[in-house]
């Protein structure tokens, strides 16, 4: 039987083929454009590191000023960032399974200093740890160790399109490079990683890519270099040298570490709050206690990586499906409706309104079908256009597999929505009315 | 007009015209908001920097390793710039408005540290940034060459400042700003020596747009700003990026580009947004005038035989065409009246939720008038082919 | 093969009730060929409609076939109605979509009777009404005698115990009319009770019986002369 209903869709759809189109037009427009704004939306809510989003957290000190919280909502929130003091303090706890202080920093990049013009590279100073706790992965070597750290070594950790750049994806370990007319000694490539968002930095663009250089963090300190990024200060201090900047109250440093269960983290919390209470007696940290370990989801959550603008266009986009909706509900009334004679005829041939209300959802479903797939390629152009007008959505507006599966299952269900009430009222025509001729 | 006749006829079709104005009133509410929204952001996109930027280039400079005397840097950079064909003036400058990156401060009014405070937005440049920029002095006077400090030591303040009018209104209210002092958080003060017209901050989304100071200092990482022909803005990019590069190759020279490329990489997100929200709202109108089209030509093939009864009994075909536009406009001004409410609900909702602008009601009318057009404009067609209906229709027997 | 006992129906539309049929009592014997005339409005076609159940009853009884069928919910009067009765209509009724075979094909799908049967039954009703060359033609590439042929083949196919015709010559000029009527008459022959409605005193004559309706009852006296029908004789209601 659900041969027959199939035939006698096909059969319907032929024979209306612009109300058709319609339909599934207005099907894929509503698709096609929620699609884009969901995709964009579910993308950048998306997890960066699954496998540990719960165990690894975003540290946060509140070292702001006494008169006024750092973020006035919700009652007051510490800074995002750290003091170098604080920083350092953290480092030096062994709590963690692995912790790493960082900042972003811009280096003059060079094979070497014959002939090769410099170029400008984005580093990424952190510790060794940074690689094992983000579990980043590596085509060649490894990342460097403690001692590293403790002695700034100048060593580098580079990305795969780089090493594809300067040592045409060849093993480099060993090789070296020139940053700011020092030479580094190169002992890892990572593999392509480009976690989305940019969960461990937010400062410059929380979809930017990651970093294709990394190195010490201390090797940045005693070039005496400040961040490329944020730095707030609060405190009227006198600077006058980077020794000053340092142990000044501006904060400029993310600071991630890895606790793998609640009680470790229970030990860590006390840790930092135990450093806050401690620097208090020595005039800082005047604020009431909030210290707080953000894993990444809620840091995500607390830094608004999804802007108001995609949850808005998300909204307003679920408001254009109901229009599509509503359209099609119209355009269905009027098809069925059109044919109510044809409904009435087959009724008195002993159609039951099952048989009736079988054969008009098939009609109905092969529409949401066709508006699903059509508004899934409306979906995959808006996506093409959203990409070029945000340089840095490249990796982010893109339809993946579970994205693909929503779209044809929202068409299916918004037809079948659409359809709900045409089908029930041609299914309760009265026979009779529609068998005289007129 | 026959309005009584035909709104029993609708009541008794309820569904149709409920679906119609249903639609309408969901276009009113997703029109409104998106206009709105778009007419805000492109204000805010508007607004004047007080630079002349159509005319600038900007251009990013590092001495690599090593000491280098700034100043004698600086002036050579400046004089090879210069003499190439179709700059006008070079300037070495700390950041650039809209550049999305910069440095503000907050000022104290008196030297004691708990004194009212302004923040501004400040640059650092040298002597030629006023010409570059095309800045307009208002009172007092522009920098003199012995006031520029090159290679300034760590922590070190200026001893003179110009703030822009809106800066100056901060501190000193309607009072004479020159020869006054603005001071750092540690008591140091600024002399203000000059007011200028207008300047904008590096940033737009912090509010204050105009509260801006310039300090004459320079350093050997800051960008210059090269005003040139703008008819040969493009063109001058890569001869500026290579005679850079000729002066000491050793250096990094990056990001050279004209200021209006910066500019709309700042807006990048709002002209998006404003470009989405434009696509949704002309698709919007789309499927709702083809909505109307649709379900009015459904309503004159149903009702084709009393058509021509009409018609048979006397009714030109004026009478047809305007039973159903009049029709149409019923149950447009139904979903407008719907529209008017539904649109202060969902403002009311992206107020509370996203933080967008409150709904201003100047645009309620026009929305409403707009979308009575667009259904006279839909239901036209399907009107005039109810119009020309054979009234021999009515007697016929299929 | 048919009783009615006092059934009526009453149409209520708005404050106004119409009394389409007042209390009538009709009984039909199997293999009887029944012609209902009657001027408009005299209830002819709500008689039909319930007969055929399309309606039911508002008051009253109806035994079909032995079975009350009076009470009977919508599925079950659309499982009598595949199996036990078949439709004849003015206007053909035919789907234009769908070719001769599959119009017939119709009642036999809602059977859910297996295909080759289905295509048995399709091929002996053609070739009772004599169409078989044609079985592939849409219904609009056809006279009006062989649509309304066509029709009763739809009819036929599912093997009906009761064929209700309404004005099954209606439309047709007089020599197709004459074609139609002695395919009926064959059907009769062969055991089909046939109920007829028409205004035609000419074909009303060649029934076996026939049943003179006024005001929705059943009148006594028949007139010599009926008035000219419009065809139209219900109350209709607007979807």
């Amino acid at each position: 039987m659900t041969a027959y209903y199939f035939r006698l869709a096909w059969i319907s759809i032929r024979r209306n083929p612009l109300l058709t189109c319609l339909m599934i037009g207005a099907i894929a427009l509503g698709i096609g454009v929620s699609m884009t704004t969901l995709t964009l939306y579910y993308v950048m809510s998306s997890n960066p590191l699954p496998a540990k989003s719960e165990r690894v957290f975003a540290v946060q000190l509140d070292t702001w000023s006494p008169d006024e919280p750092y973020y006035d909502r919700d009652g007051g929130a510490p800074p995002p960032l750290l003091t170098y003091p604080d920083a350092m303090a953290l480092m030096a706890s062994d709590i963690p399974t692995y912790q790493a202080t960082m900042m972003h920093r811009g280096f003059a990049a060079r094979l070497d200093t014959s002939g090769s013009r410099p170029e400008r590279i984005g580093a990424r100073a952190t510790y060794g740890d940074f690689f094992a706790m983000f579990d980043v992965p590596f085509l060649y070597g490894s990342g460097w160790d403690r001692q590293a750290d403790e002695r700034a070594d100048r060593v580098a950790v580079i990305g795969r399109e780089t090493n594809n750049k300067w040592f045409g994806g060849e093993d480099s370990v060993g090789r070296t490079i020139n940053l700011d007319d020092e030479v580094f000694r190169i002992v890892g490539v990572i593999d392509n990683w480009r976690p989305v968002p940019k969960f461990y930095d937010l400062n410059n663009g929380g979809f930017s890519d990651a970093e294709q250089l990394f190195v010490p963090f201390q090797v940045p300190i005693q070039l005496e270099y400040q961040a490329h990024g944020n730095t707030n200060c609060w405190k009227p201090e006198i600077i006058e040298s980077y020794a000053q900047f340092l142990q000044s109250e501006c904060v400029w440093l993310q600071h991630w570490v890895q606790l793998d269960d609640a009680e470790q983290k229970a030990e860590f919390q006390s840790f930092i709050d135990g450093h806050a209470l401690e620097q208090r007696e020595l005039g800082r940290f005047q604020r009431p206690l909030d210290n707080r370990l953000n894993d990444i989801m809620q840091w995500l959550d607390f830094r608004r990586v999804v802007s108001a603008d995609n949850a808005l266009l998300v909204v307003l986009s679920m408001m254009f499906l109901v229009i599509c909706l509503l359209n099609t509900v119209g355009l269905m009334l009027a098809k069925f409706i059109n044919r109510a004679p044809l409904v009435g005829v087959r009724r008195a041939l002993g159609a039951s309104r099952r048989d009736v209300i079988q054969q008009h959802a098939v009609e109905v479903l092969l529409i949401g079908v066709a508006g699903g797939i059509v508004g899934l390629g409306l979906a995959w152009i808006g996506l093409i256009a959203v990409r070029s007008w945000y340089d840095d959505y490249e990796y982010l507006a893109r339809l993946d597999p579970f994205m693909v599966l929503t779209a044809v299952m929202l068409a299916i269900v918004a037809a079948l929505i659409a359809g709900l009430y045409p089908t029930w009222r041609i299914s309760h025509i009265q026979p009779a009315i529609h068998l005289k001729t007129q | 007009m026959e309005f009584r006749p035909i709104l029993s006829t609708l009541l008794r079709n309820r569904t149709g015209a409920l679906l119609i104005a249903l639609q309408i009133a969901l276009t009113m509410a997703v029109v409104i908001n998106s206009v709105f929204i778009i007419l805000d952001r492109a204000e805010t996109m508007r607004q004047p920097l007080g630079i002349d930027e159509e005319a600038l280039i900007v251009a990013h400079v590092i001495s690599v390793g090593g000491d280098v005397d700034v100043r004698s840097v600086t002036e050579q950079d400046i004089r090879v710039l210069e003499a190439i064909d179709g700059v006008e003036r070079v300037a070495k400058i700390s950041t650039m408005p809209l550049s999305n990156s910069g440095s503000s401060s907050t000022y104290h009014l008196s030297e004691e540290p708990r004194s009212p405070t302004v923040g501004v937005a400040y640059y650092e440049g040298d002597m030629n940034v006023l010409e570059t920029l095309g800045l307009e002095i208002t009172r007092g006077r522009w920098f003199r060459d012995e006031e520029i400090i090159y290679d300034p030591d760590e922590g070190a303040v200026p001893a003179v400042t110009i703030l822009s009018d809106s800066a100056a209104k901060e501190f000193f209210g309607d009072e004479d700003p020159l020869g006054r002092f603005i001071y750092t958080g540690t008591g140091r003060g600024i002399e203000v020596i000059g007011t200028m017209r207008m300047l904008s901050r590096p940033w737009y989304n912090w509010g204050n747009f105009y509260d801006t100071a310039l300090m004459p200092f320079v350093e050997g990482n800051y960008q210059y700003v090269i005003r040139v022909d703008p008819a040969r803005r493009e063109a001058l990019v890569p001869v500026i990026e290579q005679a850079l590069v000729d002066i000491d190759p050793d250096r990094l020279v990056a990001r050279t580009r004209t200021h209006l490329e910066t500019i709309a990489n700042t807006y990048a997100r709002d002209i998006a947004m404003n470009r989405m929200l434009s696509i949704v709202m002309l698709l919007v109108v789309l499927i709702t005038s083809l909505g109307i089209i649709g379900l009015a030509s459904f309503s004159v093939a149903q009702r084709r035989r009393q058509i021509g009864t009409r018609r048979a009994i006397g009714a030109r075909r004026y009478h047809i065409l305007r039973y159903f536009l009049v029709e149409n406009w019923l149950i447009t001004s139904g979903g407008i009246a719907l529209g008017l409410v539904l649109s202060f609900v969902v403002n009311h909702f992206l107020v509370s939720e996203y933080n967008m602008p409150k709904l201003d009601a100047i645009f309620l009318p026009l929305v409403a008038v707009g979308l009575w057009f667009i259904g006279l404009l839909a239901t036209l067609g399907p009107a005039r082919n109810a119009a020309t209906i054979d009234p021999a229709i009515a007697t016929r027997n299929v | 093969m048919l009783k009615m006992e006092e059934v009526s129906k009453i149409y209520a539309a708005g404050l106004i009730e119409t009394h389409a049929l007042r209390n009538l009592s009709l009984d039909v014997s199997d293999g009887e060929f029944v012609a209902v005339t009657g001027p408009s409005g005299s209830g002819k076609t709500t008689f039909l409609n319930i007969a055929g159940l399309l309606e039911s009853p508002s008051k009253g009884r109806y035994v079909l076939d032995g079975d009350d069928v009076s009470a009977l919910n919508d599925n079950q009067r659309s499982r009598i109605r595949n199996e036990k009765i078949g439709f004849i209509f003015q206007g053909f009724n035919l789907i234009p979509d769908l070719n001769i075979v599959d119009n017939i094909d119709v009642p036999l799908r809602y059977r859910r009777l297996p295909a080759a049967e289905r295509k048995s039954r399709i091929m002996a009703a053609l070739d009772v009404v004599g169409l078989t060359s044609r079985k592939n033609h849409l219904p609009s590439q056809l006279s009006g005698g062989q649509q309304q042929r066509v029709a009763i083949a739809r009819a036929l196919a599912g093997e009906p115990r009761l064929l209700l015709a309404d004005e099954p010559t209606g439309n047709l000029d007089s020599l197709m009319a004459r074609q139609v009527m002695e395919l009926l008459e064959g059907i009769n022959d062969l055991g089909t009770t046939i109920i007829m409605v028409t205004h035609d005193p000419e074909l009303a004559r060649r029934a076996g019986r026939n049943i003179h309706l006024l005001d929705g009852q059943v009148s006594d006296f028949q007139p010599l002369d009926p008035p000219p029908d419009t065809g139209d004789d219900t109350v209709r209601d607007v979807a």
